[in-house]
C-alpha cells in the first residue's frame, strides 16, 4: 500500500514517535502524535514543531526572474525589499485560482516559491510555459525540507536555538544563516495564526534539526504537532486550504483576496477577467460561520437559508479554542454578509449558524 | 485499557452488557483510540428500533464522522444525556461513563453472534 506513497526524511522519526500516519495526496504524514486538541492547544498557548515537508518549493532564477514572477502571480513583488516574503495566488486566464503560494524574494534574480503540495507538479508546468531563456526554473520540493516552529514561545524558541538575528524578524521576512554547519532560511511565516517561524532545510540534515529543536525546545513547551491540528489552527485563523475552500473554479475576488491582485503593475495572467470581476462583480463569496449549537460542519454540507440551498460548506471542524463547530463555506454573494443567520444540513437536520468575520481567533500577535 | 470479561462484543468495536432485558451499548477502549478526541456524540432517538449492526447513532472526533452499529436488535429505551455535555467520557471512560444508549432486546439469540473478551482481545490483535 505504501509503496508509491511519498515520504518526508522525518517519516522514521514520526513513527518512532507514536504518530498516526495517514496518507495526505501522497504523502505519508503525521495526523497526529497523541491527539489533535492536546496538540492544537499547546500550539495556542506554548508552540509546536510541524514537520511540513510536503511543501512543493520552485527557484526561479535569472534576469529574467522578477518579470516572469510577476506575469504568473496577481500581487506584486516589485512592493517588497530582498528577503521579504508576500502571499499571492497563482490564476488562470478565467481568473481561477491554479495556487496560492508565498514568493520569498532572495534578490529580484533569484524567488523561490512555496506551493501546495497538491499543486507543486502543475505549477512548476504552468510557470515554464511562460519563461524565457533568460529564467531557469527548478522543482526542488525533493532537496527540500520545511518545518513549521508555531505558538507564542517560537520567538524565545528561535532565539535559544539560532539566536537573535533570526527571532528578531519581522513578520514575513526571512534569512539565510549557518547553524552547526547547517545551512538553513529561515522566515517568519506560518499557517496557524500564531507568531512562528518556518525553517527550510537540505532533506539530508532535516532530521538533526527537527531533533535540535525538539531538544532545545522542550523546557517551553515544543512538542511535535501533526497536520490534524495544522488544520483546526488554520480554520480557526480563517485561513483557506487550496483544494478544499479554494480551486480553479474560485477567483480571489470570491475568496476575499482581493487585496492579493494588484491592477498597477504590468500584465499578468488573468487581469483581464480580473478586471471585469471588479467592476462588474461576483456570483458567490467565501464566508466564514460559526455553529450556535452542537453538531460540526463538514466539507459539503449544504448551507441553507430560508429552507432554500445557497452554497456548501467548504471546510468544517470542531474549534479546539472555541468548542464548537466552525468552517468556510461558499455562498451566493446576496446571502454573505457578516452577522447574518445560516442553516448547516448534516445528515439530514439543519442546525444554525452565524456569518463572522475572520480570524475565528483573535490573538495581540498573528501571522 | 482491558476489555472486561462481563460484556460482549461487535466486529464493529461495540460492546454490550447485558442487564435483564435491556443491553447497555457502548464502544470499545480500541474504537475510541481510533478515533481519538470524540467530541460529539449524536445520541439516537428514544423510541427508535434498530436492528442488529444497523446505525444506531454517530459519532464524531475532530476529524472524522463514524457511524456507531448497534450489536444486538432492539428499542432505545434510554441514552446517556451525559454526552451531550462531556463527549470526551468516550475516550476517557469508554466502559464505563461513556455508555451511549441501553436497548430493550428483541431476541437473545441475537447474542450468539457476539464475540466474549477472549475472541474480542484476538480479533483486534490480528488488526495491529
Amino acid at each position: 500500500m505504501t509503496e508509491n506513497k511519498k515520504k518526508t526524511p522525518l517519516y522514521n522519526a514520526h513513527v518512532n514517535l507514536g504518530a498516526r500516519i495517514n496518507d495526505y495526496h501522497d504523502f505519508l504524514m503525521p495526523i497526529l502524535y497523541d491527539s489533535i486538541i492536546s496538540e492544537h492547544q499547546n500550539t495556542r498557548c506554548n508552540a509546536s514543531l510541524f514537520d511540513i515537508s510536503h511543501m512543493g518549493e520552485i527557484v526561479v532564477e535569472g534576469e529574467g526572474a522578477t518579470e516572469l514572477i510577476q506575469q504568473v502571480i496577481t500581487n506584486d513583488v516589485s512592493c517588497i525589499r530582498n528577503y521579504q516574503a508576500l502571499y499571492t495566488p497563482i490564476c488562470n486566464v478565467d481568473g481561477g485560482i491554479l495556487d496560492d503560494i508565498i514568493v520569498f524574494k532572495f534578490l529580484p534574480e533569484k524567488y523561490l516559491l512555496v506551493v501546495n503540495c497538491i499543486n507543486t507538479d502543475r505549477d512548476y508546468d504552468w510557470i515554464k510555459k511562460f519563461k524565457t531563456n533568460a529564467t531557469s526554473i527548478c522543482n526542488i520540493s525533493e532537496q527540500i525540507a520545511l518545518l513549521a516552529v508555531q505558538g507564542p514561545k517560537s520567538e524565545e524558541i528561535i532565539r535559544d536555538v539560532y539566536g537573535d538575528e533570526c527571532a528578531t524578524l519581522p513578520r514575513f521576512q526571512f534569512t539565510e544563516i549557518t547553524h552547526n554547519s547547517i545551512d538553513l532560511t529561515i522566515s517568519r511565516t506560518g499557517y496557524t495564526g500564531e507568531d512562528g517561524f518556518e525553517i527550510f532545510v537540505n532533506q539530508v540534515n532535516c532530521e538533526k534539526v527537527w531533533n535540535t529543536l525538539l531538544e532545545k525546545g522542550k523546557h517551553l513547551g515544543l512538542k511535535p504537532a501533526g497536520l490534524g491540528a495544522r488544520n483546526t489552527l488554520r480554520l480557526e485563523a480563517g485561513l483557506s486550504l487550496y483544494g478544499n475552500d479554494i480551486n480553479e473554479s474560485t477567483s480571489p475576488f470570491e475568496a476575499n483576496m482581493g487585496w492579493a491582485v494588484k491592477f498597477n503593475k504590468p500584465d499578468f495572467i488573468g487581469k483581464d477577467s480580473l478586471s471585469l470581476q471588479r467592476t462588474g462583480g461576483i456570483q458567490k463569496k467565501l464566508i466564514a460561520f460559526k455553529m450556535h449549537d452542537k453538531g460540526i460542519p463538514r466539507t459539503n454540507n449544504e448551507i441553507t437559508h430560508d429552507n432554500k440551498v445557497i452554497g456548501k460548506v467548504t471546510s468544517g471542524t470542531f474549534s479546539p479554542t472555541l468548542k464548537i463547530g466552525i468552517g468556510l463555506g461558499s455562498v451566493l454573494k446576496f446571502f454573505a454578509e457578516p452577522n447574518s443567520h445560516i442553516n448547516i444540513n448534516i445528515r439530514g437536520k439543519s442546525y444554525a449558524a452565524t456569518i463572522v468575520h475572520t480570524p475565528f481567533i483573535k490573538k495581540d500577535k498573528q501571522i | 485499557m482491558e476489555n472486561p470479561i462481563d460484556l460482549k462484543y461487535s466486529k464493529d468495536h461495540e460492546w454490550i452488557k447485558i442487564e435483564e432485558d435491556v443491553a447497555i451499548v457502548g464502544i470499545t477502549d480500541y474504537a475510541q483510540d481510533k478515533l481519538t478526541d470524540i467530541v460529539f456524540v449524536e445520541l439516537p432517538q428514544i423510541g427508535k428500533y434498530v436492528e442488529q449492526y444497523e446505525n444506531l447513532c454517530v459519532v464524531e472526533s475532530v476529524k472524522s464522522v463514524s457511524d456507531i452499529f448497534s450489536p444486538i436488535s432492539g428499542k432505545v429505551v434510554e441514552v446517556n444525556k451525559v454526552l451531550e455535555e462531556s463527549p470526551e467520557l468516550v475516550n476517557k471512560e469508554p466502559f464505563g461513563g461513556g455508555w451511549i444508549a441501553k436497548l430493550q432486546i428483541r431476541d437473545k439469540a441475537d447474542l450468539e453472534k457476539l464475540m466474549t473478551s477472549e475472541e474480542y482481545n484476538e480479533f483486534i490483535t490480528g488488526k495491529e
